[in-house]
């Protein structure tokens, strides 16, 4: 441990107490809801990540953990009353769960296979959601979802909300982080690379990949209940197979594979979605547009493209060639 | 490495805590008391619309953005109300809960808006109103049929449309008084609206000694209605009541014409207007509908609305959703006018007290729930026209 | 009702097995999973639409649409797809929904919402045979459709062109070494792939009319159709085309018509699990 990273640990944590307390002074209501929703969005876009990035599988139906888990805490909150810290562990451990059923047949699935497979698995939640009638209420929803209170504090004012939500979204970094940086992490960086080489090595591939499954539904569902907790009304619109397309598109615009892409690409498009409102009806074809461009011009992502020109201004020329033929080595790897 | 990692999450977990708990004393109220400015008094009047505007649903925003954008025109035109002009803001909320409540936070506390207009989907509205009342708004509820709207004890929200239960009570006395149709197929819509009518007209139409035969479900958007006619054909029934929007509306009858299916068509508000023609032509002849808006009708007030809404957009205003929210806008107008002041609470009293409002769609009177008691009556598709059939006493 | 639910399942099935032809050409060839498909469909409906306000014949504005949604292809080609070729497929996955997105909205924001009904000298009548019905334009639509897959079943089995793509889509690189322009075959395949499309599109035109938000659910069958023939198996996805048709029709009308999409995803769940290769494709053992 060297001094440099103990005062960037330390300065990470700063800014977190730091967004936490702020986030008490945000005034705007407007301002207020949309950085609640966008903080749940970069909670779910982590989760994504965790498949897409860190493991290197796609999913295609994260918003299916997500309605799984505000369902959960919809369900269990109103028609079983029971309070909302306790359905909230019950919706982490059920989507855990599902994510761990789901994992058992898609672990052996690559590429679009594996896509399709997920987006099936959102396609059947949504479903569900909307037939099964008698338990999830169908279109019409649930409704009367209780905010929780924290220690007696109401969570119900948007101010106290944000921070919980942000504490949260610190606390799924923090954790991310350290699995990432365990031997489960580089278990899964190994399994992204080559499947067949980490299997040769001796890695055993489906445990890893079932982990970062149960891994990233958990969080997921946790978004879902936190979601719930917040809007106090869930019905299925929201966990269709635009919210899993939109997550995917956050974090591969944002970068994949790393913790600050996918919260950057959920800033980034959160902004972009509340400007384009100036433009009214030419909102979402200039969004298409953007979405389009940003992916061509910057396929590896915005935060990894931004850090390597950073890096790149501020390293030595001799440094700058191994860093060519590194780069040019990692994109070989891709391609195939 | 790991160690520190160990006793930093620790800490940090630790550190997360404490900032919370300790916010709960000496934190500032922020969101808690609203800051109230959405009675100002300079400035253009501003009106909040939301709708969908983009995707599937869209082409009955539209309709509603239309007809909204009319009325304002015209108040403006007259030169405005109380010397101020009028604005309308139309926020598209793609028919998604959380997309709705975030543009209708934004119309509140960002726009700082007079009045609230809203949405094509029941449950959004209600969700979307529970913003509105804190600030007590007055929100109109043009579309939103779903009974529940004007139940949740809201103070602000005035629906100037018939609810579900009295279009499918009209419906139902009526088929039971002069239709001999004995069993009926419902084929709706999976949302609240579909289902919410599939729940009420079977208990009604069970009750009134005949039987249901088939409750069949499409998504919005589908396009193919096979499967549903299919299943439908083989249980025979006499007629076949169809519970969604035109869109899709006009796509079954048509196909259940090539599927062999004669029987008499039943359906609600979405068949109105000369729309249901252009889109099913020869299939909806003869289908049978609940109505509250009639372009031809020899009122003044609704010659003048068709006349100009055809010198705006080029075409008849159709079905409901234009003519509904150009009411919603003028009603506001009217109350703002009587209670010379933008003031929430005095224009929710005056809302509240109106008696017999002249507007495009009927009279107007809002019970102590926000429901307004218009008429609905029966029409019936013959060749190209629109004609009422049915009145209730 | 039995023998009703089974032509509608093939007639269905025909127009699957046609946009899922398209999709499956341009997966093999480029390895992509267009999720714009079914946009190119509202193109070509909208060609369709409008060349028919020209006062056209139906068939002659059926088959200029399959240019149109062709021309159409070909800029979303060169904008969108040709700078990723190199890139993972993830990212011009992507970036098809960022087109789907585009032209969804743009085509809305043009022609506004509101369905437009498309006549055909066939439009309403149907034919009876034995109790059950069919229009006159769902049996275009299954002539036209098996007409076309046949048509470019022979044109990849047996010319010249033909053999490239189906080299090209084994593997790229080794058929470059070949003298075979790769880059060339991929933009002639996806301008065919969304152009067959497009002809679905204006098939349908008549009986679903034409709006902007027309082609979403198509992309989800084909998908479904595709994987279940296996990805890049032409004689499977009109294979799967049929098989879903009646899987649909069958599940709709023994289950629950609300649960329909979920019953045909639950299958597909299965194929993939028991055979991910789909129920055509041999297993290509895989490259180390």
């Amino acid at each position: 441990m060297t001094r440099a990273r103990k005062i960037y640990f330390l300065a990470i944590a700063a800014i977190c107490i730091f967004g936490v307390y702020g986030s008490l002074y945000l005034q705007n209501l407007y301002l207020l809801r949309v950085a609640i929703l966008a903080v749940i969005t970069a909670i779910l876009a982590l989760s994504v990540d965790i498949l897409v990035g860190y493991t290197g599988q796609i999913s295609l139906g994260q918003a299916g953990f997500f309605g799984i888990g505000a369902y959960v805490m919809g369900i269990l909150n109103t028609n079983f009353h029971l309070p909302f810290w306790i359905s909230l562990v019950f919706a982490i451990l059920f989507t855990g769960f599902v994510g761990f059923v789901l994992g058992l047949p898609t672990t052996k699935l690559k590429g679009h296979f594996l896509g399709i497979a997920t987006m099936g698995f959102g396609v059947i939640v949504n479903g569900v959601l909307n037939n099964w009638t008698s338990v999830t209420g169908g279109p019409n929803g649930i409704r009367g979802i209780e905010t929780p209170y924290f220690f007696s504090i109401s969570l119900e004012y948007g101010n106290y909300f944000l921070g919980f939500a942000l504490a949260s979204l610190f606390v799924v970094i923090l954790l991310i982080f350290l699995i990432v940086h365990s031997p489960i992490g580089r278990a899964w960086r190994c399994l992204r690379q080559d499947e067949i080489t980490a299997y040769v090595a001796g890695i055993n591939v489906y445990k890893y990949k079932l982990i970062a499954f149960m891994l990233s539904g958990g969080i997921a569902g946790y978004a879902g209940s936190l979601f719930a907790g917040y809007m106090t009304f869930i019905s299925p619109e929201t966990f269709d197979l635009n919210q899993s397309i939109s997550l995917i598109t956050t974090v591969i615009m944002g970068g994949s594979g790393t913790l600050l892409g996918p919260l950057l690409g959920t800033a980034i498009l959160s902004f972009v979605n509340e400007w384009l409102r100036n433009f009214s009806e030419l909102r979402l074809v200039i969004y298409g547009f953007i979405l389009v461009t940003m992916i061509t011009l910057l396929p590896e992502g915005i935060y990894p493209f931004f850090k390597r020109k950073i890096l790149f201004f501020f390293t030595s020329k001799k440094k700058k060639r191994s860093i060519e033929t590194e780069g040019s080595n990692g994109k070989d790897v891709v391609n195939e | 490495m790991k160690r520190f990692n160990k006793y930093f999450a620790l800490l940090f977990s630790f550190i997360l805590t404490a900032a919370i708990l300790l916010t709960g004393c000496g934190a500032p109220q922020g969101a808690s008391g609203g800051s109230g400015s959405s009675g100002n008094s300079s400035g253009p009047i501003k009106i909040g619309l939301v709708t969908q505007l983009s995707g599937g649903g869209a082409l009955y925003g539209k309709l509603m953005q239309q007809g909204a954008q009319l009325a304002v025109d015209q108040a403006n035109e007259d030169g405005g109300v109380l010397g101020r002009k009028i604005k309308l803001l139309a926020q598209d909320d793609q028919a998604n809960p959380s997309e709705s409540v975030k543009v209708t936070q934004r119309l509140v506390s960002e726009d700082n808006i007079d009045a609230w207009i809203g949405t094509l989907k029941s449950s959004d509205t209600i969700t979307d109103i529970g913003i509105t009342s804190k600030e007590n708004i007055p929100s109109f509820v043009p579309v939103g049929v779903a009974d529940n709207v004007t139940k949740q004890g809201f103070d602000n929200a005035f629906r100037n449309v018939a609810n579900n239960t009295m279009q499918i009570t009209e419906m139902v006395n009526y088929i039971l008084k002069e239709q001999p149709t004995k069993k009926m197929a419902i084929i709706a819509e999976n949302t609240d609206y579909g289902r919410g009518i599939v729940d009420t007209f079977s208990k009604l139409f069970t009750k009134g000694g005949r039987t249901v035969t088939n409750k069949e479900y499409y998504n919005v958007g589908t396009k193919d209605f096979n499967d549903q006619l299919t299943k439908i054909k083989a249980k025979n029934p006499d007629g076949i009541l169809i519970a969604g929007l035109v869109a899709e509306g006009s796509l079954i009858a048509k196909q259940a014409k090539s599927l062999g299916l004669d029987q008499q068509l039943y359906s609600f508000g979405g068949f109105m207007g000369k729309q249901p023609m252009e889109l099913g032509g020869q299939a909806v002849n003869g289908l049978i509908h609940t109505d509250y808006f009639v372009p031809t009708a020899k009122d003044e007030l609704t010659q003048k609305f068709v006349k100009d809404f055809k010198d705006k957009y080029g075409k008849i205003p159709d079905s409901y959703y234009s003519a509904a929210t150009y009411d919603a806008v003028n009603l506001y107008i009217n109350a703002v006018k009587k209670a010379k002041s933008t003031d929430p609470k005095k224009v929710n009293e005056e809302l509240r007290n109106l008696k017999n409002e002249h507007t495009v769609m009927g009279d107007i009177t809002f019970d102590k729930e926000g429901q307004a008691a218009t008429k609905v009556w029966i029409s019936q598709i013959k060749d190209g026209k629109q004609v009422g059939i049915y009145h209730a006493k | 009702m039995f023998s009703q639910m089974v032509v509608n399942g093939l007639a269905n099935g025909a127009l699957y097995a046609l946009i899922a032809l398209g999709l499956t050409l341009i997966y093999g060839v480029m390895n992509l999973s267009n999720f714009a498909q079914g946009e190119f469909a509202m193109v070509g409906a909208f060609a369709a639409y409008f060349l028919k306000q020209l006062h056209m014949g139906y068939l002659l504005t059926v088959i200029l649409s399959f240019a149109v949604a062709g021309v159409v292809g070909l800029i979303c080609y060169f904008l969108a797809f040709y700078p990723l070729r190199r890139s993972n497929p993830l990212n011009m996955m992507l970036s098809s929904m960022g087109v789907s997105i585009f032209l969804v909205n743009l085509s809305q924001y043009i022609f506004s919402p509101t369905p437009k009904v498309v006549e055909t000298p066939f439009s309403d009548q149907s034919i009876q045979i034995l109790g059950v019905y069919l229009s006159e334009q769902r049996l275009l639509i299954v002539i036209v459709s098996l007409v076309l897959c046949g048509l470019t079943y022979w044109v990849l089995e047996r010319s010249k062109f033909g053999r490239s793509v189906r080299a090209a889509s084994i593997d790229p690189d080794t058929a470059m070494l070949y003298g075979i322009p790769t880059n060339k075959i991929s933009m002639i395949t996806f301008v065919v792939g969304v152009a067959l499309t497009g002809i679905a599109g204006a098939l349908t035109a008549p009986i679903y009319n034409v709006f902007p938000t027309m082609g979403i659910s198509l992309t989800l069958k084909a998908f479904v159709v595709v994987v279940l023939g296996g990805m890049g198996n032409i004689v499977g996805a009109i294979l799967g085309g049929f098989i879903i048709g009646l899987i649909e029709s069958f599940s709709a009308g023994y289950i629950s018509t609300g649960f329909q999409d979920a019953i045909v995803f639950t299958i597909l769940f299965l194929v993939l699990i028991f055979r991910p290769q789909g129920i055509l494709s041999k297993v290509r053992g895989e490259k180390v």
